[in-house]
């Protein structure tokens, strides 16, 4: 007898018995991706927020530096002040030795006239002033209006052999200095240009000048303003007026003018470089100077920027 | 001393001409006798002519009668301006109002002529010569003249 053959059913069977552990083979191993993919995720999230973490610092570094841009002209401003009102102590220093030149050339003028022919006149000017004048008031009017005349009349002597004189300026026996002169440009909308320029000089020297010495400071500040209205009168504005003020303790001038303002910073900027360096007196003192023309915003304080306000 | 016999100086041309530095500058510039910064004494009574520098506060300026002095020193400037005929196109440099005034006068003296500039009684222009001024509305200058209120804006710098 023989074995008996297999069923359908058999094989059905076997083939079940298959299926059930390959399928469960398989769910197993999808089961392993499961996790590796839930671990990507996790992973995922992780990376999106450190993405995100890192891209606000870049951003925020970024207007960092936008904003160091912002500041350049507010700390070119502050730096271009300081600059400047360091250079005018340094021409107040330079203005004390050139007095002093000028004391010592004065001798010499002295000692010329002296030695000259109008000797017994300097010898009476000066006895006037030292010894009559001090005590003049205490003379009737008549005396004292007599004695006055003549007075006048030596002294007008005196002033005329000055005028004579060829006068050159009084040289100064030291480094040459050199100096800025910041000029800018403003047009506000709807109204005239206005230039401005901040000049190495101390504001006392515009503001107080009746109290005090005519000294290097105003022969800079004069040869500045000269070449501010050589400028204006060139463009047919001779009614043009400079206005002064003081701004950080310096010497700051405007001039409002119709133009274009393109033209009119190295317009101005030439006149006022070209009666500085024209200037015999300066020379002679061994200043220089150079003019800068800058942009407005870094010449008007920051406040009259967000307000609008004039410089002064 | 001998700073008075030398050319003058910016500064002491400025306190012969009665006016400041930079206006000998401005005048000098506009002479085309800028090449020197100092300045003959024969040159000086031609700039001030040029300039149209005038003194009229002197000891024997007439005054307006007022109770309070600095009202009374502009109510004075105001007077000689209309008696000193700059009504309409004859205009004078607008300082000689305040030209040997003390400091603080002429800074009020400012104030008031800007202000009744702006009122439509005084007219002022840039010109050659200088800053003038000469008188819009003679009528209402009078009435200021002769004792009426100044506006509030003017009358704070005297109170």
């Amino acid at each position: 007898m023989g074995v008996s053959p297999r069923r359908i059913q058999d094989a059905h069977e076997l083939v079940e018995l298959w299926h059930r552990a390959a399928v469960g083979r398989e769910l197993h191993e999808a089961e392993g991706f499961e996790d590796q993919i839930a671990e990507a995720h996790a992973q995922r999230i992780e990376i999106d927020e450190r993405i995100a973490s890192l891209s606000a610092a870049r951003d925020s570094a970024h207007a960092r530096a936008d904003a160091l841009g912002a500041e350049v002209d507010g700390r070119t401003y502050e730096a271009m002040f300081d600059v400047l009102l360091e250079q005018a102590r340094a021409v107040e220093l330079r203005a004390v030795a050139l007095r002093e030149a000028e004391d010592g050339e004065d001798s010499d003028w002295l000692r010329q006239l002296g030695s000259g022919p109008l000797a017994p006149k300097l010898a009476e000017y000066v006895e006037f002033r030292q010894k009559v004048e001090p005590g003049l008031s205490a003379f009737p009017v008549t005396y004292r209006s007599v004695v006055r005349q003549h007075h006048e009349a030596v002294k007008q002597e005196l002033t005329d052999w000055f005028e004579a004189q060829d006068l050159k300026p009084v040289k100064v026996d030291a480094k040459p200095l050199t100096l800025d002169v910041v000029l800018a440009v403003d047009v506000p909308e709807d109204e005239l240009a206005v230039i401005m320029a901040v000049l190495p000089v101390a504001s006392d020297v515009q503001a107080r000048w009746a109290e005090r010495h005519d000294g290097l400071g105003m022969l800079i500040a004069a040869r500045a303003v000269e070449g501010l209205y050589k400028c204006a009168h060139a463009m047919g504005h001779r009614e043009a007026q400079v206005l002064f003020g003081g701004h950080r303790g310096l010497i700051a001038v405007e001039i409002e003018l119709e133009g274009d303002p393109v033209d009119l910073g190295p317009a101005f900027a030439g006149a006022v470089q070209a009666a500085l360096d024209r200037a015999p007196e300066l020379e002679a003192a061994k200043i220089r100077a150079q003019v800068g023309v800058l942009p407005v915003e870094q010449v008007l304080p920051p406040e009259a920027l967000e307000g609008g306000a004039d410089a002064g | 001393m001998l700073d008075d016999l030398k050319p003058l100086t910016l500064g002491a041309a400025a306190r012969h001409i009665g006016v400041d530095p930079f206006e000998v500058v401005r005048l000098l510039v506009l002479r085309g006798e800028s090449a020197s910064l100092r300045i003959p004494r024969s040159q000086i009574e031609a700039l001030r002519e040029f300039a149209g520098v005038e003194l009229w506060w002197t000891p024997e300026a007439p005054r307006v009668e007022d109770d309070n002095p600095k009202r009374g020193r502009v109510r004075s400037s105001l007077a000689m301006l209309l008696e000193r005929g700059h009504v309409g196109e004859e205009m004078t440099r607008v300082d000689n109002l305040w030209r040997g005034l003390p400091v603080r006068d002429q800074e009020i003296h400012d104030e008031a002529v800007n202000l009744l500039a702006e009122a439509g009684i005084l007219r002022l222009q840039s010109t050659v010569q200088g800053l003038k001024v000469a008188v819009a509305d003679r009528d209402k200058l009078q009435v200021l003249i002769d004792g009426g209120e100044f506006p509030e804006a003017i009358a704070k710098y005297w109170e």
